[in-house]
């Protein structure tokens, strides 16, 4: 079996799933972009998706719908999606076994 | 870096600054505002513990600070005490300030500086900011008394710095309220800003003319608020305590007797205080040169501006009736906001202040040579030459001092250090120079050079910038207090604390 | 050296309009001031606050009569009046009726336009010794009024 692009790990599917109920609007799922901004070059978006792009890639995982924008693909392929909650912050972290350097303040990343 | 799941399109810039909230502080004597500038206007915060006037009250309860009014043991009105000394007057007023501590007042088993129970205070008002806005608090605009001196100055900016407040700028009193009340009504011309509250009096002078806000003059005292007719009060009818004389002074301004007191009694009390506050005023328009019938309109701001007596006698004065256009409790506020909104996004205002006092240098004598007289424009550089009086002189004590007054024991000591390694010249030769500069916010940096020969020698001194910590506010306490007989041991302190003097050797 | 007129780019001459002279201090404040640059990078700060404070001394010798008569004779390397015995003997004379309480307030606001008159129909025509003379007597008018 291929390896899947992206592999959400339970507790990331679930914080996505209460996030997509709180939502006031219905959404089709959630989409991962890149951007070209930051210090060393990329970043990661995370928003939700209100529609299908044509050439997005898609993958389910336990009914939550993740669109991976096409210029995100090559670099998200064989990462982890995890969700962290401490005392002071939470959010979502990619590892990416692609990533050659991240910058000083952690925001971008180049490959 | 953790990322946040967004709704579409609304991912931020990395490396952006994060979104946050500048507003305006009024940190005052008995309450302290808050204002935030919303779609191009300012306005008031009302938190959900009360407000917009926070008593600037710090109390000890089951081991927390808490702020606002308690019936337990609280400090209050310690802004008064804000870069004193112990030895001022008004250290009288305050039973809870501990003897032989230098500056620091008892509550419950702890003790406080002033600019502890100040920060107590602001760091109350953050998070207020931040729970009501939902925003961190990225900066602030602090205001202070336009008469406040330079160590009162830096003890503001430490409170801040104690608080986890960046501060944008200070900004005096009556500018604040001006720009409040010129932005809000469009006046132009010439305006006295008559600014009373429970601690202090300030007068300014300004002109206001298409988004320019120029300071004339300015004048005050910081022993003249209504805390003193409070105290009067309080020993004319031997009430309970200082409470009850504050309630009891704001209900005779609305009506004419309460529990055998009556209006004519507290007038009678007030009388003198308000007259102070005229002689002021009559200063500060001479000192302009200015007349009362060149001036368009006087401008109230300040709790104590709400007693009758007040407004009659300054309707009296200037043969004009005061403008009460805007809120007295809330015009400050609102015109730090204004100022920390155009500071943080731009705009075409523009605040041009002025010295409050005169700053000056230690000559022969014990005398006072004024480097910078006040109301001199800000910001403002000088520079005066000095020479030896010995032959083979080495060194050079240079003490910089704050007021008005003509000998330096009756000026405010700010800094003093010496200039070492002065070449061997007869008496007179040496060509010692001062440079003052005096920032926007009126603190100030002076530097001395050598310049006779060669050999250069450069000493810096910032009294104000980059101070925080309360070791640091102890520490310029205990040097004013000690400062004549341990130079040495302040200069040995100073030389570790590279940021806020520094030594530097030039031989060329 | 020091030059107000061209700091605040007003034409060097000793009669001029107030007016323009404050106008055009706003503006260069509105440029420069150093709440202008409260963002910028410390030496950029520093930068602001050396010019505005020159902006500030070049308004203050401009908008002064007895400021800026002085900085233009300087500027054509004229020596000023000291210890002139002439009118001196005037001098005494106010004072003298100042120490017996008598108020020269207006009598001396006379004398200080008349002077300023003098100094600009003597600069008008280049006439720096006349201008001089004036300085030196508004000097002392002025010194007899702040008393």
């Amino acid at each position: 079996m291929a390896q899947p692009v992206l592999i959400l790990t339970q507790s990331a599917i679930e914080r996505v799933k209460t996030l997509l109920e709180k939502r006031a609007k219905p959404s089709v799922g959630i989409r991962i972009g890149v951007r070209s901004k930051g210090c060393t070059g990329l970043s990661y978006t995370l928003e939700f998706a209100d529609e299908t792009g044509p050439y997005d890639e898609i993958i389910e995982s336990d009914d939550v719908k993740v669109l991976i924008d096409p210029k995100a693909v090559m670099f998200i392929m064989g990462s982890q999606m995890d969700y962290v909650e401490d005392k002071l912050t939470s959010g979502f972290v990619f590892t990416n076994p692609n990533e050659k350097g991240r910058c000083g303040c952690g925001e971008s990343f180049h490959v | 870096m953790l990322l946040q799941l967004v709704e579409p399109g609304k991912t931020l810039d990395p490396h952006a600054p994060p979104p946050g909230v500048v507003v305006g502080i009024d940190l005052g004597t008995t309450y302290s505002v808050v204002a935030v500038v919303k779609e191009g206007k300012a306005r008031v915060l009302t938190f959900e513990d009360g407000g917009p006037l926070i008593p600037s009250i710090v109390s000890l309860i089951d081991g927390e600070f808490k702020v606002g009014e308690s019936s337990a043991e609280t400090l209050s009105s310690t802004k008064r005490l804000m870069g004193k000394d112990v030895t001022d007057p008004i250290c009288s007023q305050f039973p809870q300030l501990l003897e032989g501590k230098g500056m620091r007042l008892s509550l419950g088993s702890h003790s406080l500086t002033p600019i502890e129970v100040a920060a107590h205070v602001l760091s109350h008002l953050r998070c207020q900011i931040e729970q009501t806005l939902e925003l961190p608090l990225e900066a602030a605009v602090i205001t202070v008394p336009a008469y406040f001196d330079e160590a009162a100055r830096i003890a503001t900016k430490q409170a801040a710095a104690l608080a986890g407040i960046k501060i944008l700028r200070l900004i005096n009193e009556p500018t604040a309220a001006s720009l409040a009340y010129g932005l809000e009504t469009g006046a132009e011309g010439i305006y006295a800003i008559y600014d009373w509250g429970g601690g202090t009096f300030d007068l300014s002078l300004l002109k206001l003319e298409k988004g320019v806000f120029q300071v004339l003059a300015t004048g005050g005292d910081l022993n003249l608020g209504g805390d003193d007719i409070d105290r009067a009060l309080f020993n004319a009818f031997q009430l309970p305590d200082l409470r009850t004389a504050r309630h009891l002074k704001e209900c005779l301004s609305l009506q004419t007797s309460l529990e055998g007191v009556t209006r004519d009694d507290l007038e009678a009390i007030a009388l003198p205080f308000v007259n102070q506050t005229l002689s002021i005023t009559q200063d500060v328009l001479k000192q302009a040169k200015f007349k009362v019938q060149d001036i368009k309109g006087v401008v109230f701001v300040g709790g104590m501006t709400r007693m009758p007596l007040v407004y009659q006698e300054v309707e009296t004065f200037f043969k004009k009736k005061p403008l009460c256009d805007i809120n007295a409790d809330h015009a400050v506020a609102l015109g730090a906001a204004l100022s920390a909104h155009s500071l943080r996004y731009g705009s075409d205002t523009l605040l041009l202040d002025v010295t409050p006092l005169s700053l000056g240098l230690e000559v022969m004598g014990g005398l006072v040579e004024k480097i910078i007289p006040r109301n001199t424009p800000l910001p403002a550089l000088a520079s005066e030459e000095f020479t030896t009086d010995q032959d083979g002189q080495g060194g050079m004590i240079i003490h910089v001092v704050q007021g008005e007054r003509e000998f330096v024991e009756d000026c405010r000591s700010l800094a003093r250090f010496e200039l070492k390694g002065l070449p061997m010249l007869p008496a007179g030769a040496a060509r010692i120079r001062v440079d003052f500069a005096v920032d926007a916010e009126g603190l100030l940096t002076v530097s001395a050079i050598e310049k006779s020969t060669g050999l250069s020698q450069h000493v810096e001194v910032r009294p104000s910038f980059g101070l925080d910590g309360t070791e640091l506010s102890q520490m310029i306490f205990e040097s004013q207090k000690y400062g004549r007989e341990d130079i040495k041991r302040r200069l040995e302190a100073e030389e570790q604390l590279k940021e806020t003097t520094f030594f530097k050797k030039e031989y060329g | 050296m020091f030059d107000p007129f061209a700091i605040l780019n007003i034409n060097k001459t000793f009669s001029i309009d107030l007016m323009m002279v404050e106008k055009c201090y706003f503006e260069a404040q509105k440029q420069i001031h150093p709440d202008r640059f409260i963002n910028a990078s410390s030496d950029i700060k520093k930068d602001a606050v050396q010019r505005s404070s020159e902006v500030n001394k070049a308004y203050h010798i401009l908008k002064d009569p007895l400021l800026r008569a002085t900085f233009l004779l300087e500027n054509e390397d004229i020596k000023l009046l000291s210890n002139e015995p002439l009118f001196l003997a005037e001098v005494m004379a106010w004072n003298e009726r100042q120490g017996a309480g008598e108020d020269l307030s207006e009598e001396l606001k006379c004398e200080k336009e008349l002077l300023v008159k003098e100094l600009a129909a003597s600069f008008e025509c280049k006439d720096y010794e006349r201008a001089r003379t004036a300085l030196y007597k508004l000097t002392y008018v002025q010194k007899v009024m702040k008393q």
